[in-house]
């Protein structure tokens, strides 16, 4: 939505915000001059909506006229609508010195205070202005823009518009993380792949890491499969000591990454990580991570996979033919990690202490890749710390078609049908990923470069090593498009390119 | 304190021996819990526990006391890993009883189906000797067979021993401080007619892919190899691990006289692997 910029267009953009027949009482327009500081302006007798626009007062004001409504009947709404403080065109424009802060609240700072009192943020809509608003070069401005997005998608919003009800309960202090808790987020399809997961349970049972919060989250429609899941729990835990609770979010289509992002809301942990229900962790796995980030300044690390492939046996077990190391798990390289994904969903774990306002969130319009988004995203602004070392998760592949990778399945229609999918999935993963800024030295992109150089060359043969390409592409160019630059070059390298040049006409 | 594993008033099937040596105490406690879930799992032998403590320590018994474990031997000296088990299994079968004995290593945690997929797979086998439980979360590369689950040797981290096997062929050779004395008694299990197995349901939760190598473990390792090479007729995989032992010891090895092997036991013997013993899955 594209902020309406006159105080009329605002009005018209609130008013389609509600239901046809709606009763909206305006009580102030367009800086609730109607209303006193203590709330008073505010109808004795709640109306459905009551509108307010551009508070211009202090925190203090706001919150009492906030607590004011808390007090009113719970059928009561309360609409707000302000200009945001924390909009990248505000950011911007007061770091570039173009203005001074002309709204009082960010949107973080609003919902805080909504909170605080207890409110129930009916609706939020958000509206968004493409327009340049500095006069920094307009790539330069949009790739800021980005990052600030990135970073916190509230600063896409020039002007945001919440629609409040009061309290169903008393005001509660909002909870932090509970510090040191690691909170594992697993997924459930199916009550038929519960084999599958009583072995991830027994991988988490025996991890080295306490204390240890499991979050599953299912999205069986079975009758009895949160009893089902809970029982598996509850007979692993005497060893492992976690604690556990199962979230029912039921589907009937795939809702991989809603899952993920479910489970994320009930995890209480400062640390969060995602085991799938078919894969499984070494022991020191958690330890070691939390260890490494905690030693660090990082906010996320990842470890070595290794890879294990399964084939399915006559008697429904299933049989172990290869293990072998995840490639390229062993450290982080930006390039190759944004050319595919070897950072698996189970290999991290993530100090939400240390994101501000970032949320990990998986792609929910994706059911494949969807963790590969949230990685790219997560990575684009965190730079994660790669342990290195041993593999300590492993990746389980099996041969009947239930993994979403392909791996030797004899069903060849099926197989075909993957393939198809990922080509969709992965142009949307594309489409989503693309506009990302990287915050990235200039350092790291030579130092990887470099790398990739060195490797190409030990790849190849001298007189093909990528730095020739490299240098004859060069040549070529400059010969053609500055030929007077190139001939001076040439004098003062001397003999060498002269030779190059005759050998290739 | 973790729950224990009181001895029950019933006769069990299954004794299961753990032989210490300096274990932690907190390793031990998730080890009984493990075992209490086993033993509440419907479809589990009933089992009586017995430990026998390698470590020789006045300050590491007190350690155990307190901890609360039922039925444990002290030994006056380190007996090793096979001779301390075969002292729990001449104890175990000697009640009548008993039908099947449980080496079980201390470091480990037993899924609770583990102990009823032990059984469920020696009932499958026509002359069971020994059934090994898959390691987890990563199993030995050594293969076995997808259907019958046959496998060239069995593993002694969670090993089912059967009353048949122990009164046919005995326990563990005492002549192996430590290590490849599983190898040793799987060989003689199937030289002499027993069927051996690995049982893949049945999971035992046993990681040592982040332990450093120590320098102690690889020489009982080294020492092993080279008296099982010499035993089972592998003469050049044991000569070359008594040069390994001398030039990491400057010493040579002294190995035990052994009589030549037989046709039967060279029809079992694989050195061509190094210490997978066969062919590795990976």
């Amino acid at each position: 939505m594209t902020a309406p910029s006159t105080l009329s267009d605002r009005k018209a953009a609130i008013a389609a915000q509600f239901e046809p027949g709606s009763q909206v009482e305006v009580i102030a327009a367009p800086s609730w001059a109607g209303l006193s500081p203590s709330g008073a302006g505010l109808p004795d007798m709640p109306v459905s909506q009551v509108l307010a626009l551009d508070p211009a007062w202090s925190r203090s004001e706001l919150e009492r006229c906030l607590k004011r409504f808390s007090t009113w009947p719970e059928s009561s709404r309360l609409v707000i609508g302000f200009p945001n403080a924390g909009s990248a065109s505000r950011i911007l424009q007061l770091l570039s010195g173009e203005s001074e802060m002309s709204a009082p609240w960010t949107d973080l700072q609003f919902r805080e205070l909504v909170q605080a009192n207890g409110l129930t943020v009916v609706t939020r809509k958000g509206f968004t202005s493409s327009d340049s608003v500095t006069q920094l070069a307009g790539h330069t401005e949009r790739a800021l823009r980005q990052l600030l997005v990135q970073l916190n998608e509230a600063t896409a919003d020039e002007w945001l518009l919440y629609q409040l009800a009061p309290p169903r309960e008393r005001p509660q202090a909002p909870e932090g993380w509970v510090p040191g808790l690691l909170s594992v987020v697993m997924r459930n399809h199916s009550t038929s792949r519960l084999k599958l997961l009583d072995h991830a349970i027994f991988s988490l049972a025996a991890q080295a890491y306490r204390p240890l919060e499991i979050v599953l989250v299912t999205q069986s429609c079975e009758p009895g499969a949160v009893d089902q899941l809970g029982a598996l729990l509850r007979r692993h835990q005497p060893i492992g000591g976690y604690t556990w609770k199962v979230v029912s979010e039921p589907s009937s289509r795939d809702i991989r990454a809603r899952l993920v992002n479910v489970g994320f809301e009930h995890a209480r942990g400062q640390y969060v990580a995602i085991l799938d229900d078919d894969d499984v962790v070494f022991p020191q796995h958690y330890q070691r991570l939390i260890q490494r980030i905690r030693e660090s300044d990082r906010a996320w690390a990842f470890a070595p996979v290794q890879r294990a492939y399964f084939k399915s046996t006559p008697s429904g077990g299933l049989y172990c033919t290869l293990r072998n190391m995840m490639p390229r798990s062993d450290a982080f390289r930006l390039a190759e990690l944004a050319y595919d994904n070897y950072v698996t969903c189970h290999s991290y774990v993530i100090d939400r202490t240390r994101l501000g306002t970032f949320r990990p969130r998986f792609e929910e319009s994706l059911d494949k890749g969807e963790d590969y988004v949230m990685v790219l995203r997560l990575m684009a602004l965190f730079e994660p710390l790669a342990t290195g070392g041993v593999p300590s998760a492993e990746y389980r592949i099996r041969d009947n078609g239930s993994n979403t990778i392909i791996h030797e399945t004899s069903d060849g229609v099926l197989a075909q049908r993957i393939k198809k999918e990922w080509g969709i999935a992965i142009a949307r993963q594309q489409d989503l990923t693309r506009p990302l800024q990287v915050l990235l030295t200039l350092g790291q992109v030579v130092q990887e470069a470099r790398s990739g150089i060195d490797q190409a060359d030990a790849a190849s043969s001298p007189p093909n090593a990528l730095r020739y390409r490299l240098v004859e592409v060069a040549n070529a160019s400059l010969k053609s498009k500055l030929p007077w630059i190139h001939s001076s070059l040439k004098s003062i390298l001397g003999t060498r390119l002269e030779e190059k040049d005759s050998r290739d006409g | 304190m973790a729950a224990t594993v009181p001895p029950t008033s019933e006769a069990p099937e299954l004794v299961i021996g753990v032989v210490l040596f300096w274990n932690e105490t907190a390793e031990l406690e998730r080890l009984l819990v493990s075992l209490e879930q086993a033993r509440l799992t419907a479809g589990s032998p009933r089992f009586r526990l017995e430990f026998w403590d390698n470590s020789c320590s006045p300050e590491y018994r007190i350690r155990l006391e307190t901890l609360g474990l039922h039925s444990v031997s002290y030994g006056s000296e380190n007996l090793g890993f096979g001779r301390a088990h075969n002292r729990l299994m001449a104890r175990a079968f000697s009640a009548p009883g008993v039908r099947w004995y449980l080496c079980l290593n201390p470091d480990a945690v037993v899924h609770p189906d583990m102990l009823s997929e032990l059984l469920r797979q020696a009932a499958r086998m026509n002359r069971p000797g020994l059934v090994e439980a898959i390691q987890f979360p990563v199993e030995h590369p050594k293969p076995y067979d997808a259907v019958t689950h046959a496998t060239p040797w069995c593993s002694g981290c969670a090993l089912l021993v059967s009353r048949e096997l122990y009164e046919t062929v005995g326990g563990y050779d005492e002549q192996i401080f430590l290590y490849c004395e599983d190898v040793d008694l799987s060989w003689r299990a199937r030289a002499s007619g027993f069927d051996i197995a690995l049982a893949p349901q049945a999971l035992i939760h046993h990681y040592t892919g982040d332990r450093p190598p120590g320098g102690r473990t690889r020489l009982e390792m080294i020492r092993a190899g080279a008296y099982l090479g010499q035993k089972w007729g592998g003469i050049d995989f044991s000569v070359a691990r008594q040069g390994e032992y001398e030039a990491l010891t400057g010493e040579p090895l002294k190995l035990p006289e052994t009589p030549p092997p037989t046709e039967a036991m060279r029809g079992v013997a694989e050195f061509g692997h190094m210490f997978h013993f066969a062919k590795a899955r990976w």
